[in-house]
């Protein structure tokens, strides 16, 4: 993403207008947000206090009775990912956290209009009732939404690089951060990583082949996993690579048992 | 920062740059004379880390900066007394008959919190910037890639626990040392495995502010901190057992402390900027509370369970209450008090500090801006059923 996207306030008032009026799938010009915010500062984000006062009907709906969300996307950006993830397992919650409020709002939005496009349609499946975003820091606060093993599938798709020395505590794969993704995840759960910058795939392999409760998939492992082909270009920052010519560097990590505690 | 750490056979009192320690003798001290060292010559020769890329540590030096105690520690054994200095340097004493320096070393962040693991084998320092880091008591250790929590190489000596995208406020273990429990800023207590600390077991969740202090008692971590009251979480699963009232309608918990009392746990609380100590008994659920009164806003205190005695430290000097009611102040020399009353608290406000109320100003101006549209619509409406 470009650094210095302006904060595009200025909308399009013709398009907005038939937004409004036909509940039409938003645009994303509507929404366009400076590319970064900073994960380490105090953002006014709600978020539970455990994961048990979270009220995910708000979001789902009644399809939230009797499911738990079980993939997440972390920092989804426009969400391209959750749409295509969404008729392929209709019955699994997930949810995009996006750290940016705009672009949050605006996969909210397309979702919402999405779900009444399926129902005028009469969509049989789960018709967009599965996916929602959540403005949020997953740097912060995946352990005030999800419970210990509750997930079993988390994106980092094209995550930013934060390519000063400076700023890899930025970075949203760290060892640090891993041992939280590996308490939200279920043993066999797996973690998906994707990116155009050679350095940070190298980087994020590094560490996460590295920690004790993560091993990667093997090649074969890879292509039997259905999942693997949405990685290059369902989001928009994969269209965008596949537009520059860019290279892609998928990784597929699996959640290790905790090992045996010696007495 | 005045601090106070009380071991069977010491008191020692961390101010300014001064560290006094004081022999106690039964209910009093053995004499009013007592040991001072001061950390500045440690902390203005002691060479500097060379960092990767913050190029301006590589010049800076101490000289001349004002040292400010950050946190201290006694190990269980009551051997070791560790502290933490404003200039980030760690210091460890051995407390035998005589007293001396074991090590001083650097440390990359500003320390907000040390302890000693049960173990006696390391000390454990939390800082600012959210990480939580094993360094060795008798001498250095490195981890294998001296690589930091962050990922990032480093040639600070010690070995990374955990880390976070929060402060990190206080440290504690369970009796063997086989769990380590945190907590931050960010209204989160986490329980992980020790050392293996990228195993984590359970969240205690529940703070509706930050968390400052914590204190374990048999399957019990008990907590408290911004939200002025005292939470009890179950060890294993980290769920809530219970909490008790506010203690105060503003002021935090600064300081917690479990003693056991006719097999029963009691849990002593001070607050913020108050010279009240609490003690409620904790049986499947709060007792009535009861209190002790101190002459000035308590800096730290000590409950000893052996002598019945409740230390407190502040401005006017060092206190001791007994169990049954009596109280003194102890003869302490005059530097001691000197060094009290001009220790400086450090500047931070752990209540979060949101300036951009970033979600309502997008919704009011997205509503703004709909509305806008609507408007418009009607208008257009209008004329266009006036040409008609
Ligand atoms: C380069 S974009 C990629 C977006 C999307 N995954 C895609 O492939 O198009 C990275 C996104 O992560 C978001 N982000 C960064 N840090 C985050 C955090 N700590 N929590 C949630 N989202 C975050 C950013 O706001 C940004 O939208």
């Amino acid at each position: 993403m470009k650094e210095n996207e302006t904060n595009n306030q200025a909308m399009d008032e013709e398009k907005l207008e038939a937004a409004v009026m036909t509940k039409k799938l938003p645009q994303k010009k509507f929404y366009r947000q400076r590319a970064h915010s900073n994960p380490h500062s105090d953002h006014d984000i709600e978020y539970p206090l455990t994961p048990d006062r979270m009220d995910w009907t708000t979001l789902y709906g009644d399809y939230a009775n009797g499911r738990t969300v079980e993939f997440a996307d972390v920092g989804c950006g426009y969400g391209g990912l959750l749409m295509q993830l969404s008729p392929r397992f209709p019955e699994t919650l997930m949810i995009g956290l996006e750290l940016r409020v705009k672009v949050s709002d605006f996969v909210t939005e397309k979702i919402e209009a999405l779900r009444q496009k399926a129902t005028t349609s009469g969509d049989t499946g789960a018709g967009f009732k599965n996916v929602a975003c959540l403005r949020s820091n997953a740097m912060k606060y995946m352990p005030n939404y999800f419970g210990k093993g509750q997930l079993t599938k988390i994106f980092f798709l094209y995550p930013d690089p934060h390519f000063k020395n400076r700023k890899h505590k930025w970075r949203i794969v760290t060892p640090g951060m891993l041992a939280e993704y590996a308490y939200v995840l279920r043993p066999g759960g797996l973690i998906y990583t994707m990116t155009d910058v050679q350095d940070l795939h190298e980087w994020m392999v590094a560490h996460l082949s590295s920690h004790p409760l993560f091993e990667r998939l093997t090649k074969e492992e890879e292509d039997a996993d259905p999942v693997v082909p949405l990685l290059f270009e369902s989001t928009e920052e994969g269209q965008k690579v596949t537009r520059n010519h860019g290279s892609k560097f998928p990784a597929v990590f699996r959640r290790k048992e905790n090992p045996v505690e010696k007495n | 920062m005045a601090l106070l750490n009380v071991s069977d056979s010491w008191i020692i009192i961390s101010a300014t740059s001064k560290l006094f320690f004081l022999q106690r003798k039964g209910k009093d001290l053995e004499t009013t004379s007592h040991k001072i060292i001061d950390v500045t010559e440690v902390s203005t020769s002691l060479p500097f880390v060379r960092t990767t890329y913050e190029l301006e540590e590589n010049v800076r030096t101490n000289q001349g900066e004002k040292i400010e105690m950050c946190c201290s520690a006694i190990s269980r054994d009551g051997q070791l007394f560790a502290v933490a200095i404003s200039s980030k340097i760690c210091l460890i004493y051995s407390l035998s008959s005589s007293i001396e320096m074991k090590r001083a070393f650097r440390v990359p962040k500003a320390p907000s919190v040390i302890t000693f693991d049960p173990q006696g084998e390391h000390l454990i320092v939390g800082d600012r910037a959210g990480n939580v880091t094993m360094y060795g008591v008798s001498e250095a250790i490195f981890s294998d890639d001296k690589l930091d929590i962050n990922g990032e190489k480093t040639n600070f000596e010690g070995i990374p626990l955990t880390g976070g995208i929060t402060m990190m406020l206080d440290v504690a273990f369970d009796e063997i040392g086989r769990r380590m429990i945190t907590a931050d800023r960010d209204e989160k207590i986490r329980i992980s495995r020790y050392p293996d600390s990228f195993v984590i077991e359970a969240y205690a969740l529940g703070h509706e502010e930050y968390v400052k202090t914590l204190a374990i008692y048999k399957n019990y971590v008990i907590s408290g901190g911004g939200d002025c009251r005292v939470h009890i979480h179950d060890f294993d699963t980290g769920k809530t057992v219970a909490v008790s009232e506010r203690l105060h309608d503003k002021k935090p918990i600064s300081q917690l402390q479990v003693v056991e009392n006719n097999g029963k746990l009691n849990v002593w609380s001070s607050l913020e900027d108050d010279s009240t100590l609490t003690s409620i008994a904790f049986d499947q659920i709060f007792q009535q509370a009861e209190q002790v009164k101190f002459d000035a806003p308590l800096m730290g205190f000590y409950v000893d369970e052996k002598t019945r005695q409740i230390y407190g430290l502040n401005t006017n000097g060092l206190s001791v209450h007994s169990f049954d009611g009596e109280s003194h102040q102890l003869a302490i020399d005059s530097n001691v008090l000197e060094a009290i009353r001009l220790a400086k608290n450090p500047d931070i406000n752990y209540f979060k500090n949101v300036t951009h109320q970033n979600v309502d100003e997008y919704k009011k101006r997205k509503a703004a801006k709909f509305a806008e549209v609507e408007a418009k619509k009607g208008k257009r409406q209008q004329s266009l059923a006036s040409q008609n």
